[in-house]
């Protein structure tokens, strides 16, 4: 008979005396097996979050300065420049939206330019296609070249289409002077699309805007046609606009809406490396914001929920670790005249150690399945329960909305990728913590079996 | 065959402040075939004599040796292991097993590769059937039990057989019986058997006889052979 059959036949001819062993183990263990489902989540969330903006920089204004609208809301295409020439940036994204007005109708209509500088306009628009004519080349994108790409919409609204020249500017009629400024737009390629489709277009003229003290962010773009252009463009016709804004009360800059440029650098060093280099070099008010700053601040509630999952586990570890060690230590002393027997017999201290561990852990197995389904279903509800507290908490402390970000997921995205569930991996480290914690919890009741002597047992 | 040879044995114990003498520098042989009684009054070191030569303790000074070679040098486990088979006066069997499987457990530990069947046959060369084998050894009866500890000492094909008070939990008959096992074994199966007993009826029926004395903790010898 061999020391594994000895340990289960131990085991499970006493199951009254291994009943407590296994009460405690499961006990503990489901503790265990919930604080590490949580973990394991809140680690998968992390980590998906830090691949996608991970080695990314973004460029974003300083939110006072936006909460006022002292200062521009874009940053300056020239200014954008001088960063991503750096050789650390792999790539970058940026685009900026202004409305503009048609000249070539009679009834004046608004069109939103959106910028880009990636020819694939899927980038921006991924339910979007090309359904004649073309994207813009990478020359055009680089040098600002007048074309544009409209929305299907906009061309069926216009009656205009490919090789077409759309005339889009201001035009501002002022208490004192009216005041146009117009620039000329080739129509290179035409593109259907959910995201370039807007919801409402209405049938009617639309109105004239007497632009005095009128900001154009009042203005529904959701309800304006559609059109593609480079972002050196628009820039351009913003900056250099011969408007004299001040007169006019409009900060023509402030309604500019900006995609968060980001730099999506080649290593973490080209990113410590850009702090260094350009850190107080980004014009008023932009700044820039490092990845590992934008993961704490979507991460708050999943780093919370990690934190006392942590704690719970170890402080578990260490209880389950003491309270089987003093019932094992219990369960030998009532056999120490068995043992005395096997050391009697000659058996090998290791192998009346390893019968130890062995019963140890059959008691445990059962324990353990059982704490595989009890610990995530524990696990799915509290975790639910607080994320969904720390999102309320969020939720009031929240300030003026950040400007959009592509990349950056909001905390409510995060919350929704956070999933509890049995993995593989959760299986595996949760076996191997939980028979670490049973068996360190051995060694102390094994320490005072080997003391022991068989002749002061026996005779 | 000259089989275990007590050399020059000494052993103390602590005794309050001072050492008890127990065994007082004793010399004696042990051979294969024999059945050998160690006598005495209470006290009188029987059964530290008894853990000496089953490789339970050491001596403080003198050598044991098996087949010329010191046990301490063979190693007091392997000696127990390979060599010795002991036997109980409580008989000692692991309470939540049956009979075979206390033997099979013998067998395992003792590393020697053993099928259920060999252990039934020892069983039964005792005198336990299979229906009494595969039975919970506490549904035994004392003569039962002490009959599996038997077998279960036979388990590992040791050369030397002890035995601490063997008979001293059974009734008269039974205590014949099992007297008669061990003797049994020193005859047919060319066994050292060696039993610590107080019991004179026990005693007289050993080859020979080694009385203890409390006093001065030496032997004397009575060979009946």
């Amino acid at each position: 008979m061999n020391t594994l059959k000895r340990a289960w036949l131990s085991v499970i001819r006493k199951p009254g005396k291994n009943f407590l062993l296994f009460f405690i183990v499961t006990l503990l263990t489901t503790l265990m097996a919930a604080s590490l489902a949580i973990r394991i989540a809140s680690n998968n969330v992390t980590a998906e979050v830090q691949n996608r903006i991970g080695l990314q920089v973004s460029i974003a204004p300083e939110r006072t300065e936006l909460a006022y609208g002292v200062v521009g809301q874009h940053i300056p295409y020239s200014e954008l420049q001088k960063v991503v020439s750096y050789k650390g940036v792999k790539s970058y994204n940026y685009g900026i939206s202004y409305s503009f007005q048609a000249k070539e109708t009679t009834q004046f209509p608004m069109v939103v330019l959106e910028g880009t500088q990636n020819p694939d306009l899927k980038h921006y628009w991924p339910n979007s296609q090309i359904i004649e004519g073309r994207t813009f080349t990478e020359q055009e994108l680089a040098e600002g070249a007048h074309v544009m790409v409209i929305s299907k919409q906009m061309a069926d609204y216009y009656e205009i289409g490919v090789g077409d020249n759309f005339p889009l500017g201001r035009f501002y009629l002022m208490y004192f002077e009216p005041f146009s400024e117009w620039f000329d737009m080739e129509v290179i390629g035409i593109v259907d699309g959910p995201e370039v489709t807007r919801n409402y277009l209405p049938s009617q003229i639309f109105q004239l805007y007497m632009i005095y003290y009128y900001s154009e962010s009042h203005v529904g773009w959701e309800n304006l046609p559609m059109a593609i252009a480079p972002n050196i463009v628009i820039d351009q016709q913003i900056i250099n606009t011969k408007l004299n804004y001040r007169l006019v009360g409009v900060n023509l800059r402030q309604n500019v809406q900006m995609r968060i440029p980001i730099l999506q650098m080649e290593s973490f060093e080209a990113v410590t490396e850009m702090r260094k280099l350009f850190g107080k070099k980004l014009p008023m008010p932009f700044k820039f914001n490092f990845a590992d700053d934008q993961i704490l601040s979507v991460l708050g509630p999943i780093g919370t929920l990690n934190m006392i999952a942590e704690a719970v586990m170890v402080f578990t570890m260490v209880i389950a670790v003491f309270v089987c060690s003093l019932i094992i230590l219990l369960y030998l002393k009532e056999r120490r005249h068995e043992i005395g027997i096997y050391f009697a017999l000659g058996e090998k201290k290791r192998n009346i150690v390893l019968q130890v561990v062995l019963e140890v852990w059959i008691v445990s197995a059962l324990a353990l399945t059982l704490s595989v389904f009890a610990g995530t279903w524990i696990a799915k509800g509290f975790s639910a329960e607080l994320i969904r507290l720390q999102l309320l908490i969020a939720e009031v402390q929240k300030g003026k909305e950040d400007i959009p970000n592509d990349n950056i997921p909001t905390r409510e995205e995060v919350a929704a990728a956070y999933t509890v569930k049995i993995s593989n991996e959760y299986i595996w480290l949760f076996t191997g913590l939980a028979l670490l914690t049973v068996t360190a919890s051995t060694i102390v009741p094994i320490v005072n079996i080997l003391k022991l002597k068989p002749k002061e047992i026996l005779l | 065959m000259k089989l275990l040879d007590i050399n020059d044995v000494f052993f103390t114990y602590p005794d309050g402040d001072s050492v008890r003498t127990i065994l007082d520098h004793v010399s004696v042989t042990f051979e294969k075939g024999h059945f050998y009684a160690i006598v005495g009054s209470s006290g009188s070191g029987k059964t530290t004599f008894l853990t000496l030569i089953a490789g339970l303790d050491s001596a403080k000074e003198g050598v044991i040796s098996f087949k010329g070679k010191d046990i301490a040098e063979i190693g007091l486990w392997e000696y127990r292991r390979n060599h010795v088979g002991m036997v109980f006066q409580s008989y000692n069997l692991i309470p939540y097993m049956t009979g075979l499987e206390n033997v099979l457990v013998a067998m395992g530990i003792s590393g020697k590769h053993h099928k259920r069947s060999e252990a039934y046959e020892l069983l039964e060369s005792i005198g336990i059937a299979k229906t009494k084998a595969d039975r919970n050894v506490r549904r035994l009866s004392g003569g039962e039990q002490q009959r599996i500890a038997i077998a279960r000492a036979m388990a590992n094909q040791p050369d030397i057989i002890v035995a601490d008070e063997p008979t001293g939990n059974l009734d008269g008959e039974t205590e014949d019986t099992i007297i008669g096992l061990f003797k049994q074994l020193a005859v047919e199966k060319d066994k050292c058997v060696i039993v610590v007993t107080h019991s004179e009826k026990v005693a007289k029926q050993a080859d020979v006889i080694l009385r203890l004395h409390a006093t001065n903790g030496t032997f004397v010898i009575e060979d009946n052979r």
